[in-house]
């Protein structure tokens, strides 16, 4: 098609030219930054950037807490948008005020929202006072370690109406007659979620997994709000490495860590990948 | 055809000759020696300028008396402006005639009143005055080096000069004065005392019949002649100026007035970085509108729409100006004097120096004087992160060539270390400068292998305590009773609570110390950092010294303290004359020293018995861009900024300066003082009986207050402030620099405030406010 339709490359130029300009040069061009030193004078030093930022513990906590933010919010987000989307299927007609009510959040300004949040949880707000209802200590939910649940709560609540509306999309082409036939045979709705929708619709679903994924990566302006450049290590993130080492001008560490994380995320999307039942349905 | 064209070359050649040339200029054509004029107690203050054919004419005071103005006139070819009309009167101090008449009697000067001037100015042709007291517009000329005027008419009304309200009127001084088509343009800026609100515009006074008109066009902020009979105007109204998005001025309209048929017309707009230039006139030799950006001056051309930089001058500010031809003439601060720079729309300099935040102050005109073909401009950052600061430094042509920050409160030395300032071990007079800092100084700037990154300029500190004597003395205390550090200061609130309160209602212990363990615990957290960096020790809170302190501060009893400072009546102060002063100037406080009988005495205060007094010196610096483009002139600037420190600088950092420094006040202030005892003895031999007593008290009071006050004014640094800063202060010194620390010990002090008020509010206990404390430092320290 390509080949023929000379005009389809004419009206993706435009998208490509900054795609290539702002992502992919930029990319490939920050691998020069990775390789020198960082002074003034910008000197070449090979790979001494890697050997040093893999042994610097802060590099290291950074690393392994957005890792296990991003494994438990994206399992979530994904699972609870499946439910929701599954849910909303059955009202048919009715479903869509729903799913504008999901997608609020999503549209919301974070700045806006993280006011709300610190409201909400501050040590006199709503959930302390509700905790204490329950007969247990109020707690410094914006502080410390405890920081990790607003954070996570705050991040699904933000961003379950999108994938809710990309898993909806994708269940709306699962044909009804599957689920006559599941229906005739006595699978119950939890049957057919998992054994006629989830199959027909893997490729949203690993769509959906991947950007809960990688958007979990860039929790870190809401815990930059409240806890500043440097919150309590529960919470510590890559990009927060990243951003004071940004304000340091230590460029060179800033690309060397984006990079290693970036090895480390291709590796992991690619091994996902390498499934064929994600590449194409199931029939 | 020879004939013909040897013909033709002939006439190009008269016709060159006969044409105009330009008049080149560059110079300074009145010169102001500031020292000289403030020894003796006069000084020079140039009003306005006003060009008359081939002629400028400077109106301003000369002398003591303000009042006293005389004109002088320069033009181009003669070295420097000459004396011209004496005898002047300048009035727009006064608010009546009555008034001036009476003061020009006491003062016994022989100028005419009712000829006394206001505002000079012209209207191409000749040189006027214009008297506001009764209205009269003059001609001004000369015979004899005495003014002769002739009147040409006086103002209807004289009201609308003035600001009206309900008690008081009083005369609004204009911001700009021309003459178009026969009507004098007064712009003028009020105050609306209804609404609050600033009132712009410009009345006309007709030449012919003295009516004074307001203008139909609103929201003037300057005004210049324009061509053919009329007048630009920039007009913006004060609520639509500032841009709150854009964080930028919105532009000003540029209208073109008729002054005949009372219209204006837009005819384009005019966009500006500030609130407006300090001068805008219109060149006809360059059919432009002139003003200045900084120090470059600025052209407008083609019709308003193209702007080129046709000029420089050597000036942050000027009060008056005006336009000779090609030439700039320009008044700017006092000792700046009147320069004369020549404008050109082909102007070009491939030499120049960026100055970051430059001004153009005694140092950078000495070097304009020496190099007046080598431009010095400002460059302003708009933010000055690391970030910001490296952008700027790597802007090409555009990036500052001479960098000046505050050591504490920048990146400087994370600038230094990456390399960012150029060594300057290579340049004489800048290294034998910083050979002869103090250690403490020298050390900051220098590095391990003898470069030297920057040339300190300014220091000062502001974490010194000092005790009131006169509260002291008065509470029957003495000196050992005052405590030496935060461990015992606590301890003796905690006695002032107890005992003082009911005793001294009137005093507080500490300056600015309402809420006394909040504003301890800030106290103690900041100087307990400062110790660390003074000692070069590892930040960290976990310590006996902090733990000690903090033990102290929560033992501290203050609720009868704070009840007493709190005012019963809402609008009166709540301040209370202290014991102690802290946050007070210690580096860079000559004033305070320069006396041993002062009414305060310094307290060096320390931590605890173990950790004593530290004082962090503020520093700013200079230093080079390595990737200036213009090394060779930057560095010589460098050496003028060095030349040009203030005094009071300069004893602050170079250990050779060990001579006291003389006021140069000193002998005016005794002879003046000297003359009115003499006065009064005099009259006292001519007084009556009943009043000599009186005299006699007021002739004690006066001598004692002159033997008092010798040993203050004789100098500006002292032998005693030299002395006390070289053995009780400088010890304590050390430079204040982030270490680890992205920034300043605020900065730092910022990322622990949620914690600090945490434990404030008592939400956490003092051992967890430690270990998250130094958690997060562990995370500084480690990333």
């Amino acid at each position: 098609m390509f080949h023929r339709k000379k005009i389809v490359w004419l009206l993706l130029l435009p998208g490509l030219t900054g795609i290539m300009a702002f992502y992919v040069v930029p990319f490939f061009g920050g691998i020069y930054f990775s390789l020198m030193d960082g002074s003034f004078e910008n000197k070449f030093v090979g790979i001494a950037n890697y050997r040093e930022i893999l042994q610097n513990s802060m590099f290291q906590l950074g690393l392994r807490n957005t890792w296990e933010l991003s494994l438990l919010c994206a399992p979530v987000i994904w699972l609870l948008a499946f439910i929701l989307a599954a849910m909303l299927k059955t009202l048919k007609d009715k479903s869509t005020a729903f799913r504008n009510i999901l997608l609020l959040p999503y549209l919301m300004p974070s700045s806006a929202m993280l006011l709300i949040w610190t409201l909400m949880f501050d040590y006199g707000g709503v959930i302390n006072r509700f905790v204490v209802a329950l007969g247990q200590e109020r707690m410094l939910w914006l502080e410390g370690e405890a920081m990790r649940f607003p954070i996570i709560l705050l991040y699904i609540w933000k961003n379950v109406g999108f994938s809710v509306v990309l898993f909806a999309s994708a269940l709306s082409a699962v044909h009804p007659s599957l689920y006559e036939f599941a229906a005739l045979e006595g699978a119950g709705w939890w049957t057919q979620s998992f054994r006629i929708t989830l199959p027909q619709i893997l490729p949203t679903a690993f769509l959906v997994f991947v950007l809960a994924w990688v958007n979990a990566f860039k929790i870190f302006k809401e815990v930059y709000f409240i806890g500043g450049a440097y919150p309590n290590q529960a919470i510590y993130t890559l990009q927060h490495f990243m951003n004071n080492k940004f304000a340091n001008l230590d460029y060179q560490d800033v690309t060397t860590a984006a990079y290693i994380f970036a090895v480390g995320v291709m590796v992991l999307f690619a091994m996902m990948y390498a499934s064929k039942s994600v590449r194409a349905p199931s029939t | 055809m020879k004939r013909f064209l040897l013909r033709g070359a002939a006439l190009m050649l008269i016709l060159c000759l006969m044409m105009p040339t330009a008049l080149a200029v560059d110079a300074t054509i009145l010169r102001v020696d500031t020292e000289e004029e403030e020894a003796n107690g006069f000084y020079t203050m140039i009003r306005d300028l006003a060009v008359v054919g081939d002629t400028v004419y400077l109106y301003g005071s000369m002398t003591d008396n303000t009042y006293a103005t005389e004109i002088l006139r320069w033009k181009p070819g003669m070295e420097s402006a000459e004396p011209y009309i004496s005898g002047l009167l300048f009035t727009r101090f006064f608010d009546k005639l009555d008034e001036a008449k009476v003061n020009v009697e006491d003062q016994e000067m022989d100028v005419d009143v009712e000829h006394g001037v206001t505002k000079m100015f012209t209207d191409g042709e000749r040189l006027l005055g214009l008297n506001h007291l009764n209205g009269k517009i003059f001609a001004i000329t000369e015979k004899d080096g005495k003014p002769v005027f002739e009147d040409i008419v006086t103002l209807k009304d004289m009201t609308a000069l003035y600001h009206q309200s309900e008690d008081y009127a009083y005369f609004i001084s204009p911001e700009s004065v021309i003459c178009v088509s026969g009507k004098v343009l007064w712009q003028y800026s009020d105050w609306n005392d209804q609404t609050g609100e600033n009132v712009r515009g410009v009345m006309a006074f007709d030449l012919k019949d003295g009516s004074v008109v307001k203008t139909s066009p609103e929201n003037i902020i300057s005004i210049v002649a324009y061509k053919d009979g009329k007048a630009l105007m920039l007009s913006r109204s004060d609520e639509n100026a500032w841009d709150e998005i854009k964080q930028a001025y919105r532009p000003m309209d540029i209208l073109s007035y008729d002054p005949a048929a009372d219209k204006a017309e837009k005819i384009g707009e005019f966009s500006y970085q500030q609130w407006r230039p300090d001068y805008l006139l219109y060149s006809e030799a360059m059919d432009a509108l002139v003003y200045n950006v900084d120090t470059r001056v600025m052209g407008l051309f083609n019709n308003l729409k193209e702007e080129k930089q046709v000029g420089y001058v050597p000036l942050s500010y000027a009060s008056c100006c005006a336009i000779l031809d090609d030439s700039l003439v320009i008044s700017g601060n006092r000792d700046s004097g009147v320069i004369a720079r020549t404008l050109s729309r082909d102007f070009k300099t491939d030499e120049y120096v960026n100055v970051l935040d430059g001004y153009m102050d005694k140092a950078s005109r000495a070097f304009a004087e020496d190099y007046p073909q080598i431009p010095i401009y400002s460059v302003v950052g708009s933010n000055y992160d690391a970030v910001s600061i490296d952008l700027l430094m790597n802007a090409g042509a555009d990036a500052p060539d001479i960098m000046q920050l505050n050591m504490d409160y920048s990146v400087y030395t994370k600038l230094a270390a990456k390399g960012y300032c150029a060594d300057l071990s290579g340049y004489p007079k800048l290294a034998a400068f910083v050979n002869d800092l103090y250690p403490a100084y020298r050390e900051a700037v220098t590095g391990p292998n003898g470069e030297i990154f920057a040339i300190p300029t300014r220091g000062y500190s502001y974490d010194g305590f000092f005790v009131n004597k006169a509260t002291m003395e008065d509470m029957g205390l003495t000196i050992d009773d005052i405590p030496t550090n935060l461990v015992e200061l606590c301890a003796f609130i905690t006695r002032w609570n107890d005992e003082f309160v009911e005793k001294f209602p009137n005093y507080n212990a500490v300056e600015y110390f309402s809420d006394y363990k909040k504003n301890m615990f800030n106290l103690m957290f900041s100087r307990y950092i400062a110790y660390c960096n003074a000692t070069k020790q590892e930040v960290k809170f976990d310590t006996p010294v902090f733990r000690e302190m903090i033990s102290a501060m929560e033992a501290m009893e203050t609720k009868e303290l704070e009840a007493s400072l709190k005012s019963p009546d809402p609008e009166k102060s709540d301040y209370k004359q202290p014991l102690i002063y802290c946050n007070s100037e210690v580096v860079g406080n000559w004033y305070d020293f320069n006396n041993e009988d002062s009414g305060t005495i310094f307290l060096p205060m320390g931590l605890t018995k173990d950790a004593g007094y530290y004082t962090g010196v503020n520093m700013w610096v200079m230093f080079l861009n390595p990737k200036s483009q213009h090394k060779e002139y930057a560095v010589k600037l460098m050496e003028y900024m060095i030349d040009g420190i203030y005094d009071s600088d300069a004893y602050t950092l170079l250990a050779t300066k060990t001579e006291p420094l003389k006021n140069s006040y000193f002998d005016e202030w005794l002879e003046s003082n000297q003359k009115q005892l003499e006065e009064m003895e005099k009259n006292l031999a001519d007084a009556p009986e009943e009043m000599k007593a009186d005299l006699q008290s007021m002739i004690a009071d006066q001598k004692a207050y002159i033997e008092r006050r010798t040993s203050q004014m004789q100098y500006t640094i002292s032998p005693h402030a030299i002395e006390v800063y070289r053995e009780t202060i400088m010890p304590y010194v050390y430079v204040s620099t982030p270490s680890f620390l992205d920034a300043s010990e605020d900065a730092v002090t910022s990322e622990f405030n949620s914690l600090k008020q945490q434990y404030l509010d008592g939400k956490i206990n003092i051992d967890k406010f430690i270990r998250d404390a130094d958690g997060k430092l562990l995370m500084m320290q480690s990333e």
